[in-house]
């Protein structure tokens, strides 16, 4: 009978979980209940400069390192970090002796009480703790006449493996752990290559489908920068046939090694709109979304070859990105800034100059009741947040929140730098609530570079000449805000993070 | 256009529809509540009660005035322009006829903030203040930029909860759905708070 089974809850095992501190690599078996994951803290903790002291009386165990002390309670999802309490995606198990915590909350708490950056990753099942080095991969693709090339590059040395099956072509990345910048399969055109996708795994695998126009093709290693070529040349074209267009640009931007110690090293640029989104038209006939592109692409090339950051486009080519994609993208690249161009548009006569938003953001009563719920720990004992709920959701919609003084100050040094080139009277610094901005979890602005309604401003925004000069004082306002935010951080940063011993 | 619901969009559609479910359910007590409180001999507080109501000249149609917020012709921003319009007891079907009168545009040579073609479908407010404006698609068709489309936003932002204090944010949507923008820019997925910034200041005129 059903109602006579017993429910069993014994703790199943799982795939184990790496986790790499500083460079250090080593396997933890998890421990399975329910849908959580668990993992048995003294394992994890061992070698780390760590104090448990557990207190069996009131069912808690309180580590200490360096002055900062974290408190777990048993079946709680909550951690006390110096005082605050942290939700954990489930409840904290003291089984037989064995404290057990959620792998994937497992950051929530160690990097506070460590001072030291944590991550996990679930698709990867990796716990990242210190300086961990993550090769990040970069793809792009360009079409020329009877060839596609794909370019994968990394950031640092990593072994490709490349495999040709029926249709498709797949490269294997076997590392622990890679940042992937393709958030989204790429579609092209021309019959040669038809999609490059990541679709991950342990092996961290993209595949290559291939076209009804695809011969043969030639794929070579480079070393620095590590990347791998693969150039697809296609059947000769049928007559009749039109001749595919180039669709992105394979010319690899000169890495300059960035500085140590520097906190804005990857710079995300969006250009606004895109596809069948035009964006603003202007009265001569210009799209936005054609200015937009033009000028972003300036923007990323400065801040590679000029400041030597990374710097990525959000699309670099004419096609239609969603909003949320986009910041999406900033985030999974885990970029330090986010900066989206637009052209603005009015209906009034003779509005023009240039403007730089950030988020205004207000909460919701609802909204701030529930979260400060949550941080508060007025949660019921077991309270969760699995992906996709409605915390989820408030805390996508408040990924913003926390950077809006840093986007108040960068959008400020951009403003003060466009203003001298397209000569904004009155106009200057605002808030508003854009979609685009919310959910960017690093300081992101948005920049309307001029009104493309303005038939005057409409005509200097499609010269090139005009358009390097808006991306240069773009340029020089990410400069601006990077000095400053680097000497504002420098001293408490330094002195939270043990250095290297001499 | 490849249009997937994302996750957030189905939940945002599911909460819709819980609200929606409450609201048909709550709105006609509402309303019959507040009929009785505007009504009745009491006098209303202003909290719920419409502003500036001008007391029933016998045999007339009663009617209040409102501020309506249009773009400004010759500077950035909106400007208020102040109308006439007739009394509901209905909450509801009053905010309709004032988002109505955005629609038929200004009569004093600002410029409309909503193409003429578009259609006030419904209006609701919920009891704790959010009121929904449910517009046809044409409301999304004239603007393009974000500059308009903040006005246009918050043109009808600003004439609910300015005029109508029981109103404290508002959402619009699209053909009875909720949409993430108008053209683009404005997040639309929440309630919005009025926003007084996107006022056209007159200093603006004087540094010309």
């Amino acid at each position: 009978m059903l109602a006579g089974t017993p429910i069993v809850l014994l703790a199943a095992s799982s795939d184990p979980v790496v986790v790499i501190v500083d460079q250090q690599r080593r396997e933890i078996v998890p421990v399975v209940r329910g849908e959580a994951e668990l993992v048995p803290l003294a394992e994890l903790l061992q070698g780390m400069p760590v104090t448990a002291a557990p207190d069996p009386r009131v069912g808690a165990i309180t580590l200490t390192a360096e002055g900062h002390k974290v408190t777990l309670y048993d079946r709680k999802s909550l951690a006390s970090v110096d005082g605050d309490l942290r939700l954990l995606s489930s409840n904290v198990v003291l089984d037989a002796g064995r404290w057990l915590v959620p792998v994937d909350s497992v950051p929530r708490f160690l990097a506070p009480l460590l001072r030291k950056k944590a991550e996990w990753r679930p698709l990867q099942r990796t716990l990242l703790v210190g300086n961990v080095s993550v090769p990040r991969i970069n793809v792009r693709t360009a079409a020329s006449g009877n060839t596609v090339r794909v370019v994968i590059e990394a950031s640092e040395k990593v072994p490709f493996r490349v495999a040709q099956e029926q249709g498709r072509v797949t490269i294997a990345i076997p590392r622990d752990v890679i940042d992937v910048g393709l958030a989204q399969p790429e579609r092209l055109t021309g019959g040669i290559v038809d999609v490059v996708q990541f679709l991950g795994g342990k092996d961290n695998v993209f595949t290559i489908t291939l076209g009804r126009r695809f011969k043969e093709l030639q794929a070579h290693e480079e070393e620095t920068p590590s990347r791998l070529v693969i150039d697809f040349l296609a059947l000769p074209l049928a007559a009749g046939e039109p001749t595919p267009s180039p669709s992105a640009t394979a010319s690899a931007a000169p890495r300059v090694p960035v500085p140590e110690g520097q906190t804005v090293r990857t710079v995300v640029i969006d250009p606004g709109h895109g596809g069948d989104d035009v964006g603003a038209k202007g009265p001569g006939g210009t799209f936005e979304k054609d200015v937009t592109l033009a000028i972003a692409r300036k923007v990323r090339a400065a801040v590679a070859n000029q400041l030597g950051l990374q710097a990525f486009l959000t699309r670099d080519k004419d096609q239609e990105v969603a909003l949320d994609e986009r910041a999406s993208f900033a985030n999974n690249y885990k970029s330090d800034l986010f900066i989206s161009i637009h052209a603005n548009a009015s209906r009034a006569q003779g509005a023009r100059g240039s403007e730089v938003y950030f988020l205004s953001y207000q909460a919701s009563d609802d909204e701030s009741r529930r979260v400060a719920a949550l941080e508060g720990g007025e949660v019921p004992a077991g309270a969760s947040a699995p992906p996709g709920s409605d915390v989820a959701l408030i805390l996508w919609d408040m990924a913003q929140a926390e950077h809006l003084e840093e986007s108040s100050s960068l959008a400020s040094r951009i403003q003060e730098e466009l203003a001298g080139v397209t000569g904004s009277e009155g106009r200057g610094v605002k808030q508003a609530p854009f979609r685009v901005l919310v959910g960017a979890a690093m300081p992101a602005v948005l920049v309307e570079v001029a009104f493309i309604s303005n038939s005057e401003e409409e005509k200097l925004l499609t010269s090139d000449a005009y358009q390097g000069k808006i991306a240069a004082a773009v340029v020089r306002g990410i400069a601006r805000f990077q000095r400053e935010h680097t000497q504002r951080v420098a001293a408490p940063h330094e002195a939270a993070l043990p250095g290297p011993k001499s | 256009m490849n249009w997937r619901p994302s996750r957030a969009t189905v939940f945002i559609g599911l909460g819709l529809v819980a609200l929606l479910a409450i609201v048909v359910l709550a709105v006609p007590r509402l309303s019959r509540l507040l009929t009785r409180t505007v009504s009745d001999d009491e006098p209303a507080g202003e909290e719920t009660r419409a502003p500036h109501e001008e007391e029933p000249a016998a045999g007339a149609e009663r009617t209040i005035n409102v501020k309506l917020f249009f773009q400004a012709a010759d500077r950035p921003g909106l400007v208020m322009e102040e109308r006439t319009v007739p009394f509901s007891s209905d909450l509801g079907a009053q905010l309709k006829a004032v988002v109505g009168e955005l629609v038929r545009g200004s009569k004093s040579g600002l410029v409309a903030t909503l193409p003429p073609e578009t259609k006030v479908l419904d209006v609701f407010v919920t009891p704790r203040g959010v009121a929904y404006v449910d517009l046809s698609k044409e409301a999304s068709q004239g603007t393009s930029g974000s500059h308009d489309e903040l006005l246009s936003v918050y043109s009808i932002v600003n004439s609910l909860t300015v005029n109508f204090p029981a109103v404290k944010r508002v959402q619009i949507l699209l053909d009875d759905r909720p949409t993430d923008t108008l053209a683009g820019h404005v997040d639309l997925t929440r309630p919005l708070p009025p926003d007084l910034t996107v006022l056209a200041a007159s200093e603006l005129r004087r540094s010309e």
